[in-house]
């Protein structure tokens, strides 16, 4: 895809782009499966501002209480970094994610979505994270270099049909997450168990 | 019965002899594709999703993007 040089560029190529009519996403009527309450967590998992330590939602970049760009976790899915969906954590922590709930509450397990309304996604996001932003503050540049280099990653991936199902059947293992446990899955499918 | 049907379509592509023999081929193959994709929604909605066709599906689409690609670059002989 394009990489956007400029902030402008990325404000024109989202004005575009606005036209764009989102899909409904989250709604869950579409593949037929009623809302889940797999997980007992109503609200999304929040962590403390590594600048203001204010609580602030996961994936969030910049902080939107003190405006510094801080470190999005590793080991969260590709949908969360494009906030199609928020993370569920699996430790008290929250340094750890339990990728198959999130996905689970996704329809089709995250793979049915809408391209277009991505596309508008992640050109938000680097928005927000375009490290001209940022310039004069060595550090938060590099730190905005790496985090959009992560969200056009994750577009890449769930851009692409291929990609995405690939992504889906195995995300790539990462410390963090248990999900790599789950790659293995030939004739340990059995053990996979929804949670109830 | 899938590489069967693959090698049938490389075989087809491999003969053609117009632009016109390749286009329909590519038609097909865009079928073949929006097939897969739709059979990959399916697998993934299950509850629980069912990874292990998912798998053979993601090899499939591979198939027939590897296809449309080589279609692609054909030129007449």
């Amino acid at each position: 895809m394009a990489s956007f040089r400029t902030t402008l560029q990325l404000q024109r190529a989202i004005a575009s782009s606005s036209r764009v009519v989102p899909a409904p996403i989250l709604n869950r009527t579409l593949v037929g499966r009623a809302p889940s309450h797999r997980h007992s967590s109503t609200s999304a998992p929040t962590r403390p501002c590594p600048s203001c330590n204010t609580p602030i939602s996961i994936p969030a970049s910049p902080c939107p209480n003190c405006s510094k760009i801080v470190p999005i976790p590793t080991g969260i899915t590709h949908h969360s970094i494009l906030h199609l969906s928020e993370p569920i954590t699996s430790s008290e922590a929250n340094t750890t994610f339990d990728i198959p709930s999130e996905l689970l509450d996704l329809p089709a397990y995250g793979f049915d979505l809408d391209v277009k309304g991505l596309r508008g996604k992640m050109l938000r996001r680097q928005m927000e994270l375009h490290p001209d932003k940022y310039s004069g503050d060595d550090k938060a540049v590099s730190l905005a270099r790496e985090l959009s280099g992560r969200v056009n990653g994750a577009y890449e991936v769930l851009r692409d049909p291929l990609k995405r199902a690939e992504y889906l059947v195995c995300p790539s293992p990462s410390p963090l997450t248990n999900h790599s446990k789950q790659c293995n899955r030939t004739k340990s499918d059995s053990s996979y168990q929804p949670k109830n | 019965m899938l590489l069967a049907e693959i090698l049938e379509a490389r075989e087809e592509l491999e003969m053609a002899e117009s632009a016109e023999e390749v286009e329909q081929l590519r038609r097909t193959n865009q079928e073949k594709v929006d097939e897969t994709i739709a059979a990959l929604k399916e697998a993934f909605a299950g509850d629980p999703p069912d990874f292990k066709a998912a798998k053979g599906l993601a090899v499939q689409l591979k198939y027939w993007q590897g296809l449309e690609e080589a279609a692609k670059e054909w030129s007449p002989k």
